[in-house]
């Protein structure tokens, strides 16, 4: 069976509207005929094929997207040479078609949600283009008033670099907030030394890809540190409340085959957990070097804490910590303990 | 000298100002440089028609040496992040640039390159799968060492086999074969583990690194 329909259409539609527009402006040679042969492979393939995943797979391993856009780059270009071959020389004629593909591109920023900020070097360009001056001219002023970075959509990089950073400060994620605020000194800097203050869009974008590799490791080890711990916090909170008389109508023991499967399955809780805790506390010290009690000191847990992300109240986390040391294999908390964990379930103090 | 012509030496004065003391684009200051030599003696457009030949020479050098600057920058990049595969299509496109006969021929080049280039990197992020595995290694781990009583430890034997055999068929079904549709007989190569772009990324020492390792080659058999 092929691919479906609506997934192949998704794909290939601006791919066939391209090659449909060259069709009718009646292009030809070698670059159009490449452009039909890539979009005839993409489509017998379409037809050939039963795996999506499978399918655009192949299309960018045989490289057809690739192949398909450098033809109808050629395509282009041709056609481009073929309007104007043997025209001579004429400045208005030039400047006006130049300012006609940026008017018209102001057009397609209708839709965009930053159009104002994207269409105001345009318009600044058009305002230029339209102020008397010749071809050439027009040409240089783009480069000295730096509208030319302006139209790379500069405009928006430092925003959305803020952007980035107000992010992270939002959701209290500290090594985020660490890597943007660096990404955005780098952009600052580099805009300092920058002709028109825009920084050069090749060398940030590989500066950044710099800053986010050497962040990258950071940004593991505090979410590998942090989901180790919330595990830990959790065997001990099921492993207590196994224990209580609420027990059996807690969902976490809860079992679709009735209340003998249930009352086993808080055996299980009661009997397994600490043997469990025990070989994750084990694995939290091999990867991290950190013991128990340093959770409650660690950067991570203060962190999720302030940001509201560690579950419990501080006084069931102080609870956890009061039952740590009698959660071993074939060990039963205390009859106070089981109160107060009842105690503090009742009074609602175990979720934030 | 006419006046338009005149205004076009400024510009292309200008093009090669813009990138004068930008140590970053040096081959490309030197291509605008020759270029603006170029415009500035002559005098007239018909003047400067008259070499046309070379005009579109420096013009394809302008464009191989904005390419070759940044695609140097881009190589250094990724040589001090040790992004040795990202690091493959500069030092090509830099190999091959100096070839370049037209505009359309260094885009040709450069997006074959890149779209190579853009597979062999996928390809090594296939090796994303070992840390995603992580988790269910740690299970196992769990099943395997708990201290339970002694009714627990057929469910829990149990737990451990039917994590191993998710494991599989996961690995044998989806992951291997949508893997070889990348790299035709791709392997896990747990020796790439050590590189430093995946090394760095697995927050663990290396001792617990070839424990997992060991693991893994169980939980996910070549």
């Amino acid at each position: 069976m092929p691919i479906e329909k609506i997934y192949v259409d998704a794909m290939l539609g601006t791919f066939r509207n391209m090659l449909q527009d060259c069709r009718e402006k009646k292009s030809d040679g070698e670059s159009f005929e490449k452009m039909e042969a890539s979009m005839n492979r993409m489509e017998t393939l379409a037809l050939e094929m039963n795996d999506f995943t499978a399918y655009s797979t192949k299309l960018s391993t045989e490289g057809l997207f690739t192949e398909f856009s450098t033809a109808y780059g050629a395509v282009l270009a041709e056609e481009g040479q073929k309007k104007y071959a043997g025209n001579t020389y004429n400045d208005a004629q030039l400047l006006e078609q130049t300012l006609s593909a940026y008017e018209n591109s102001l057009s397609q920023l209708d839709t965009n949600p930053d159009k104002e900020k994207l269409q105001a070097p345009v318009k600044a360009v058009l305002k230029l283009g339209r102020s008397g001056i010749n071809y050439p001219t027009f040409l240089r002023l783009l480069i000295e008033k730096g509208l030319d970075k302006a139209m790379e959509g500069s405009v928006l990089s430092r925003e959305t670099l803020e952007k980035d950073l107000q992010w992270a400060i939002d959701l209290q994620l500290p090594v985020y907030i660490e890597r943007n605020k660096t990404i955005l000194a780098k952009y600052d800097e580099m805009a300092a030394v920058a002709a028109f203050a825009v920084p050069d869009a090749v060398a940030f974008s590989m500066e950044r890809f710099k800053i986010e590799s050497a962040f990258q490791p950071a940004i593991n080890q505090y979410q590998a540190i942090v989901d180790r711990w919330q595990k830990l916090l959790q065997l001990l909170h099921d492993w207590i409340d196994a224990h209580t008389s609420f027990a059996a109508y807690d969902a976490r023991y809860a079992s679709a085959e009735g209340m003998q499967a249930t009352l086993r399955n808080i055996k299980f809780y009661k009997e397994c957990n600490p043997g469990f805790f025990k070989v994750r506390e084990d694995i939290f010290t091999r990867y991290f070097s950190l013991q128990w009690e340093d959770i409650f000191v660690h950067e991570s847990f203060r962190n999720e804490c302030k940001a509201k992300r560690c579950l419990y109240t501080d006084a069931y986390i102080n609870f956890l910590r009061e039952i740590y040391p009698v959660c071993k294999p074939f060990t039963i908390p205390s009859p106070d303990l089981i109160s107060k964990a009842e105690r503090l379930h009742k009074e609602n103090h175990v979720f934030i | 000298m006419d006046q338009v012509y005149n205004d076009y030496i400024l510009y292309y004065e200008a093009r090669m100002k813009k990138r004068e003391y930008d140590p970053f684009y040096n081959h490309s200051y030197l291509a605008e440089k020759a270029m603006y030599e170029l415009v500035a003696s002559c005098s007239s457009m018909e003047e400067l028609q008259g070499q046309a030949d070379q005009f579109k020479t420096l013009s394809v050098q302008n464009a191989v040496a904005l390419v070759k600057d940044q695609e140097r920058f881009r190589q250094k990049i990724y040589n001090d992040c040790k992004e040795t595969i990202r690091a493959k299509a500069p030092a090509v496109i830099l190999d091959q640039l100096d070839e370049m006969k037209s505009d359309a021929d260094i885009v040709n080049m450069v997006n074959n390159v890149l779209q190579q280039n853009n597979i062999e990197v996928t390809v090594d992020q296939l090796m994303h799968i070992f840390y995603s595995d992580f988790i269910a290694l740690e299970n196992i781990e769990v099943y395997q060492q708990a201290v339970v009583p002694e009714e627990w430890k057929t469910k829990i034997a149990q737990y451990e086999k039917d994590i191993f055999e998710s494991g599989k068929k996961i690995w044998l079904e989806k992951e291997l074969p949508e893997a070889g549709q990348w790299q035709q007989g791709w392997i896990l190569d747990y020796a790439l583990l050590k590189e430093e772009r995946h090394r760095r990324l697995i927050p663990v020492n290396d001792e617990e690194l070839e424990k997992k390792i060991s693991l893994h080659q169980k939980y996910k058999p070549a």
